[in-house]
């Protein structure tokens, strides 16, 4: 064997030898701290989509497309949320007009490309901001959703495992509050549904827009019941989205029951979410109430909509 | 430099580029974009135009930059691997114009690869009823001198580097030179202003191949782009070329054959 | 121009695997005047690809100079006088021999119709004629040194530098080579070439220039190199004494005499001693000698 052989076989043993040291004080650095595990909804759709090349596809185009609505919604400005030091700077955001935009997608709160006021960069930010989609967003208005409905119906064909993309497009399929729209966003629920069991936040919408548009609170319960178990099953596991959507899920899901007069089942469910999000007002005053204050008779479908939580 | 030299080495690329079949690729990418454009019909067509276009020039930018980049990337090593360049050298002609005649005629193989994908583009846009714009002119216009910077650079690249290297090194500078600027404004705003000269100087250091592409512009039917903007970018892309020639030609004027 | 090719004190180094420099050629001098046909000679890595290579400015010396018409070597106008064919010729795979020409015509500043006229006629000279429009790479290796020799002789260059140029060609080849090469010679045309075919050397040059290890081991004229190589012998019957100029004598078995000479003097002389002594001459012969013989012992001396 050669002298540069020997080196090459000792230098891949050291790495190997570095791997192994790596991967096992990794995990002991893991026990030690304690680190939770992956999120259970994260999982779920990383490891559906990891199994194969196509998968890994239909996770990227989806993406993809999920970048491009929100690009279309602020007519191709880009935007961005502030960093953790522009938090501390104290620095300004670009709010949007109250348009009922927050309701469909999470708000980024500045433009990428900087306002020349902040720009150090010269003629190349002045080129920049000539050629790129840039205006002042400060109080910027959006494009009219509805015209983004294929894109969420193509990024759910795509990969169904998308539940983003689920949601959002049932959120602007239901956005004018008339019955057609209502319908077409449960069959659309229902569809993402199909494809992800008993997913917490497919749930949770499917009751809102039951309570919301159709005021079937029967219906809605029964979702948001199984919302509710759902997220008992993978409580600790859930990601920022999912564990969200379960504390909505309790807030309706207690509300519900107020108004269908199950005040026992209402003071359980508020108890039980409480349990779980201690900070949440709107769960402490449901577990708080007197079933006096709003004693009225047992409502079933038809009744008034309980207010937004 | 000899100008005579340029046109027959460059033509040698195109003729090169079209007979290895190339352009078929090019086919077959227009016809991707065709079939992309029908994906979006199928979804539904009502209020899709502004994605329409927004596809249409995200592929097209994605698929002739990677056609920019293999194609600028292969042209010098590939002379030194088939031992082709002795008997170019043999003529009188200098090293520089044997750079300038190869460059030359790997952008003019891109754009024409270009040219076949923006009219695949343009005749899916179509279909969806989407008319031609001005600033469609504008975004070819300035993308056509975005690629030949991207050009440049890759063929640079490839003069310091193996063939597979450029090739990687110059899709991540084409692809990630937005990306890269944007994380070096970001560290540029957060520290202190006495030290902001020096993310400046990387921005200037860096090509900007970003702002050659105005098809967010494109897309939402923003204003056409000042003259004078077209003007600044012509002679940004001249100095971005003129560099990476330099910088080709330094490397490759006593390189051993 | 009194010198068609000058290298005087050439040194050309490259970089080794571990970043050392190699010498390739050390101090290497020489020259080719005008009209003269000289063949380059050496074993494999004596340096003589690299020599031609400093001659057209591929590679640049650590120190001595080349000049090729009296021009610095790599500069435009020495590459305006001068053709050069690789050691390997390889050609732009997708262009047919025809275009390849186009190109390096255009490059030589040749243009329009004398172009397509010298191409097509050097195209029918070294036998591509009806293979002008097929792509090279399907041509074969000998087709392609075709290609390789006709892009040299384009443009009529002065001086003509050619590596290996034998390389790939059959035995019909190698004669329709020479016939154009001595087309060239007759025209006035210089010729430089380096080749591992002894034989063609000796038909075709003038003088050999013999390297190894990157230096000069001898120059020497064909034609006295021939003469030197040359061996005269006669058999004849009669008295051993009757010779005595011979180096190399012996009786053979039928009792006649076996005499070598290397010169013809000695032969004459020994021929005369014979014919006066009354004696039988029975055979004369002339023995050419070996180019490869002189070769390998030259090899071996300079070791």
């Amino acid at each position: 064997m050669k002298r540069g052989d020997l080196r090459g076989a000792s230098i891949a043993c050291a790495c190997a030898l570095a791997l192994l040291s790596a991967g096992s004080t990794a995990d002991a650095l893991k026990e030690l701290l304690a680190l939770p595990d992956r999120p259970a909804g994260l999982d779920a759709h990383e490891t559906q989509a990891a199994t194969s090349l196509v998968g890994q596809v239909r996770t990227s185009l989806s993406a993809w497309l999920w970048l491009r609505t929100d690009l279309y919604l602020h007519n191709w400005v880009e935007m961005r949320p502030l960093s953790d030091g522009e938090r501390r700077q104290g620095r300004s955001v670009e709010g949007a007009a109250n348009d009922g935009h927050d309701q469909i997608m999470r708000e980024a709160n500045v433009t990428v490309v900087p306002a020349q006021a902040d720009d150090f960069r010269g003629i190349l930010g002045d080129l920049e901001r000539e050629t790129a989609a840039y205006k002042d967003m400060h109080g910027h208005s959006h494009n009219d959703p509805t015209a983004a409905l294929p894109l969420f119906r193509l990024m759910t064909w795509v990969d169904p495992k998308f539940v983003p993309g689920w949601t959002t497009g049932a959120a602007v399929l239901a956005r004018d509050r008339n019955p057609e729209g209502a319908r077409q966003a449960l069959k659309f629920l229902s569809s993402g549904l199909l494809a992800n069991a008993d997913n917490i936040e497919i749930l949770s919408s499917i009751g809102y827009v039951e309570i919301t548009r159709r005021n079937d609170l029967e219906t809605a319960a029964r979702y948001l019941e199984r919302a509710r178990a759902a997220g008992r099953v993978g409580r600790g596991k859930l990601d920022e989205d999912a564990d969200s959507a379960l504390q909505q899920t309790y807030r309706w899901l207690s509300l519900c029951y107020r108004n269908l007069g199950r005040f026992d089942q209402q003071l359980a469910v508020a108890q039980e979410g409480l349990g779980m999000y201690a900070d949440d007002a709107v769960l402490a005053r449901l577990a708080d109430e007197p079933p006096l204050i709003i004693a009225a008779p047992k409502q079933a479908k038809g009744s008034s909509p309980p207010s937004a939580p | 430099m000899n100008r005579r030299a340029v046109w027959p080495l460059a033509r040698c690329v195109i003729i090169e580029a079209v007979r290895r079949k190339d352009l078929w690729v090019v086919a077959i990418l227009g016809l991707i974009i065709m079939l992309f454009a029908g994906a979006l019909g199928f979804f539904g067509m009502r209020g899709l135009e502004a994605f329409a276009k927004d596809l249409g020039v995200s592929v097209l930018g994605l698929f002739s930059t990677i056609l920019a980049v293999l194609i600028s990337a292969r042209q010098i090593p590939e002379e030194m691997n088939r031992r082709t360049l002795c008997p170019l050298l043999a003529r009188p002609i200098s090293r520089f114009d044997l750079l300038l005649g190869k460059y030359c005629g790997a952008v003019l193989a891109t754009w024409l690869a270009f040219a076949m994908l923006a009219a695949a583009t343009a005749i899916g846009l179509l279909a969806f009823g989407v008319p031609f714009e001005p600033i469609f002119a504008q975004y070819l216009l300035l993308k056509m001198l975005g690629l030949a910077a991207v050009c440049a650079a890759s063929f640079a690249l490839s003069l310091f580097t193996t063939p597979s290297a450029a090739a990687t090194f110059g899709m991540l500078l084409a692809f990630g030179s937005g990306m890269l600027s944007r994380a070096f404004v970001l560290a540029g705003q957060s520290c202190p202003s006495g030290t902001r000269w020096f993310y400046g100087l990387i921005e200037s250091l860096v090509p900007q191949f970003s702002l050659f592409d105005i098809g967010g512009r494109a897309a939402g039917g923003w204003p056409l782009v000042p003259v004078s903007v077209v003007g600044a970018l012509t002679v940004y892309c001249t100095m971005i070329v003129g560099a990476m020639l330099c910088l080709s030609w330094l490397r490759f004027r006593r390189r051993a054959l | 121009m009194e010198r068609a090719i000058e290298v005087e004190g050439l040194v050309v180094t490259y970089r080794g695997k571990r970043g050392a420099a190699v010498e390739a050629v050390r101090g290497l001098d020489f020259e080719v005047r005008p009209g003269e046909v000289v063949g380059f000679l050496g074993p494999n890595g004596a340096g003589k690809s690299s020599t031609l290579k400093a001659l057209m400015g591929f590679v640049e010396p650590a120190s001595g100079s080349c000049r090729v018409a009296g021009h610095p070597a790599g500069s435009l106008e020495a590459k305006r006088h001068a053709g050069y064919l690789p050691e390997v010729a390889q050609y732009y795979p997708f262009l047919t021999p025809l275009e390849t020409l186009t190109l390096y015509g255009e490059l030589q500043g040749l243009k329009g119709d004398e172009l397509r006229h010298e191409a097509h006629e050097l195209l029918d000279m070294v036998g591509l004629g009806a293979a002008h429009s097929r792509q090279n790479r399907t041509l074969s290796k000998g087709m392609l040194q075709r290609v390789g020799i006709a892009q040299a002789l384009l443009g009529s260059p002065d001086v003509l530098v050619l590596d290996e140029v034998t390389s790939g060609l059959d035995p019909v080849g190698r004669r329709e080579l020479r016939a154009v090469l001595r087309e060239r010679r007759n025209r006035g045309c210089t010729l430089l070439f380096s080749s591992h075919e002894l034989s063609e050397v000796e038909m075709l040059c003038d003088r050999i220039v013999l390297i190894e290890h990157g230096r000069l081991i001898e120059e020497r004229n064909v034609e006295a190199l021939k003469d030197e190589l040359r061996r005269f012998s006669i058999v004849y019957r009669g008295q051993a004494s009757m010779i005595g100029l011979s180096e190399e004598w012996r009786e053979r078995s039928d009792g006649t005499f076996y005499a070598r000479f290397t010169g013809k003097k000695g032969l004459m002389q020994a021929m005369e001693r014979v014919f006066a002594a009354g004696a039988e001459l029975i055979d004369v012969t002339a023995d050419q000698g070996s180019f490869e013989d002189y070769f390998v012992q030259a090899i071996g001396r300079s070791a």
